[in-house]
């Protein structure tokens, strides 16, 4: 009997790890259930070239904002010295972190919080002396800003917009006056997405409505601008 | 030294022989007794860590971030209030100790798996990560394992139990199957070809680029080596093919006992190597002791064998111990055994916990119960206000650019080296690297003359007038553009400038010399 549990087990265990290789290789299903982290090994699914860091804050109802990244009692550094909204790529939980600082601390009534993704190529995070064995140019960091989400103090979640990653490679396919022309031709009266949540005071991913296209570069005269 | 060898004269075991010796051959499990020992002391470090913050990070009094919402399964697993959460991480924390230690083991390990798997799955921010997941397989391996019969507390009162009813009783048998630690073994073979094939699915990791970007990334621990090496990119490029190639091959090699060791040791460098090059710090001690269940019984005897070992030890641990089948306390007496050791277990669990919680209770993490209540929230400056909340900005040229080098030759798609000093006649490559994303652009690059700067006391070089220009566009989907430039005797020998231009912008610029060639000097 101890034999036949081990070699089912043998058997069972070796199957789960073989169909995580398997759906790894062939790119199926690696997202389908949580389980599915426990066995793919993806351990280097790709860094960017820049870096970048979360703020949480929070308007008050007399137009003062407020600091809910760094929280009153401390912050925890997971695995070096950033905070841990620093790893939520997706700002799929930062909003909840924000809320529960606004939970346990004193302050007005609030009126909005805003996730800000801030971004600088990593090129300028080489210290000095590297920057100057390589480099003749000064040093010249600049940061961008980039709002991610907008949501009332309820945890409702009036916008959401896409990474400064994702945005801006969008921008370099849709520099392109052709493709704009002609993601417009065809584009239905009504639209429906089944993605999209009904409702005119949230606004998802704002710059890519209508087929992808990012809305800045849409013509007013497009059929949503009816 | 397994138990199932074919004694000399008789015909060698079939393929299927061989098979069931591969997987149920007896061995005393040295190796997974020391992964047992080491592997939660490990991660002991992260959950210490993390205890004070138990609250904020995985209970309905704080913000916990599951994996499942990611999937798109909210509610996959239950969140528990303040002080339930406190109390099952305090326990985690105390088994992970007695897992150690070999305390009540078995129970012990499946408790220590439940738990750590259900933390793990309750923060996917700052908990759950490909190391702890690693280490949540050998957990859940080591408990169907007899590792806690060796080097334990359980041993130790076991063996206490038997002596106590019969003094002359020999040492209990302590082999037993090693499938578990060959599952161990498998699955890191299995870890490394996931790893193998998610750098086949991304190519822009054999150029480097992606190891670059990663090593100058400010997010996991001080890496100087890292940022240091980064800017080598041939030497990075390479590595990463024979990381590559030891990931791919790992399963089929690490069975043969010629190829074991230097595929081990090149597992060790590479983990060690991640410490100081990327900021890792636990993933590489986690493999570190999961290593060790590549150590079979014969390993373990040649290890103890040695005179160093022998030395420390006194001799004693180098003779293995007999298998008698004798020497086990008898059923009423170890039943007894059993109960008290569980009752004792039992009550500082309960202990535990309860102190854990009030512990943290009298912390007060979010010190609610100040004199003013809770605290007040920072209020921005006006300065941070506009910087946060200002119009955004389209990317300037200089940022798409990560670097812009000078050699001579090109290995695949970098330059073997970057140099600053040209001879008539050496061929000059001018290479920019890219940053993704960027559109299709078109950059100049121009060699210019040097001049001094006037405006400047110390007469600095600047570029001067314009000598030669060449421009080509760089597609969307490349990272790297290429100048070439022949640097013929119609250059006067001196001081030069290549700057690179995109829209009419200057992006970079690098100074170099030029001097007459190895012939022309020699003439002189």
């Amino acid at each position: 009997m101890k034999r036949v549990l081990a070699v089912g087990f043998i058997v069972f265990y070796t199957g789960v790890l073989t169909y995580g290789n398997a759906c790894h290789f062939l790119r199926f299903k690696t997202s389908s259930h949580p389980l599915m982290y426990m066995i793919v090994w993806d351990m280097f699914c790709g860094w960017s070239a820049f870096d970048s860091r979360t703020h949480i804050i929070a308007e008050g109802q007399d137009e003062k904002f407020y600091d809910l990244t760094h929280a009153p009692w401390g912050e925890f550094h997971p695995y070096g010295y950033v905070g841990r909204e620093n790893y939520d790529q997706f700002q799929a939980h930062t909003g909840t972190m924000g809320l529960n600082v606004l939970k346990h601390t004193r302050h007005e009534p609030i009126a909005r919080l805003f996730i800000i993704e801030e971004c600088w190529a990593k090129k300028y995070n080489l210290p000095d002396n590297l920057w100057k064995m390589r480099y003749d140019d000064p040093k010249d960091v600049f940061k961008y800003h980039r709002k991610r989400i907008a949501m009332l103090p309820d945890g409702t979640m009036t916008q959401s917009y896409t990474s400064f990653n994702e945005f801006h490679a969008h921008q370099t396919v849709m520099d392109n006056p052709r493709l704009v022309q002609q993601s417009t031709l065809g584009m239905p009266l009504f639209t429906y997405d089944p993605n999209d949540k009904p409702g005119r005071d949230f606004l998802g991913d704002a710059e890519l409505e209508g087929n992808g296209m990012p809305a800045q570069v849409l013509s007013p005269s497009a059929p949503s601008g009816n | 030294m397994t138990e199932t060898v074919a004694p000399i004269g008789q015909p060698a075991p079939s393929l299927a022989g061989e098979f069931k010796n591969f997987l149920f051959a007896k061995e005393i499990p040295y190796g997974l007794a020391l992964v047992r020992i080491s592997l939660p002391l490990v991660l002991l470090v992260d959950v210490v860590r993390r205890w004070p913050w138990a609250r904020e990070l995985y209970s309905t009094d704080g913000s916990p971030a599951p994996i499942a919402s990611n999937f798109g399964y909210p509610g996959y697993l239950p969140e528990f209030s303040g002080p339930v959460t406190v109390g099952l991480f305090t326990a985690l924390t105390l088994f992970l100790v007695t897992t150690s230690v070999g305390w009540r083991t078995r129970f012990s390990l499946v408790a220590t798996t439940v738990l750590y798997f259900y933390f793990m799955m309750m923060d996917v921010l700052s908990t759950i990560s490909k190391y702890t997941v690693i280490a949540n397989h050998l957990l859940l391996l080591l408990s169907v394992s007899a590792c806690g019969d060796l080097w334990s507390v359980d041993a130790w009162l076991r063996r206490r139990r038997a002596r106590q009813e019969s003094p002359a009783a020999a040492l209990p048998d302590l082999r037993s199957p090693i499938w578990p630690q060959r599952l161990a073994q498998i699955l890191f073979g299995m870890i490394y070809f996931g790893a193998a094939i998610t750098k086949l699915h991304t190519p822009e990791f054999f150029s480097g680029d992606q190891l670059v970007f990663w090593m100058i990334t400010n997010l996991n621990n001080e890496h100087s080596l890292g940022e240091y090496m980064s800017q080598h990119p041939l030497a990075i490029s390479v590595s990463c093919f024979i990381t590559f190639l030891w990931e791919l091959i790992f399963i089929f090699t690490i069975w043969n006992r010629k190829l074991k060791w230097p595929m081990l040791a090149v597992g060790t460098v590479f983990h060690v190597m991640t410490v100081f090059t990327l900021g890792l710090i636990i993933f590489p001690i986690v493999i570190m002791a999961a290593y060790m269940a590549f150590l079979d019984e014969a390993d373990i005897q040649t290890i103890l064998n040695w005179r160093f070992v022998r030395w420390l030890t006194g001799g004693r641990l180098a003779v293995p111990p007999r298998s008698t089948g004798e020497g086990h306390a008898s059923l009423a007496s170890a039943w007894r055994g059993q109960f008290g050791s569980m009752a004792t277990f039992a009550l500082t669990t309960i202990l535990v916990c309860l102190a854990g919680i009030e512990a943290e209770h009298l912390l007060d993490h979010y010190q609610m119960r100040g004199p003013q209540g809770s605290l007040p929230l920072r209020e921005l400056t006006d300065e941070e206000v506009q910087q946060l909340f200002g119009p955004e900005r389209p990317l300037r040229q200089c940022d798409k650019m990560l670097a812009f080098d000078l050699g001579k030759t090109l290995v695949g798609e970098h330059l073997a080296s970057f140099q600053n000093v040209f001879r008539h006649g050496d061929q000059l490559v001018a290479q920019v690297t890219l940053n993704p994303p960027h559109e299709d652009m078109w950059i100049d690059c121009v060699l210019c003359e040097s001049t001094t700067d006037d405006t400047q006391d110390d007469n600095q070089l600047i570029p001067g007038r314009m000598v030669s220009k060449v421009g080509q566009v760089v597609l969307r989907e490349r990272s790297r553009g290429n100048f070439f430039f022949r640097l013929d005797s119609a250059l006067e020998p001196g001081d030069y400038f290549m700057k690179l231009r995109s829209g009419n912008e200057e992006v970079a610029r690098k100074h170099f010399v030029l001097r007459p060639g190895v012939q022309a000097a020699a003439a002189n």
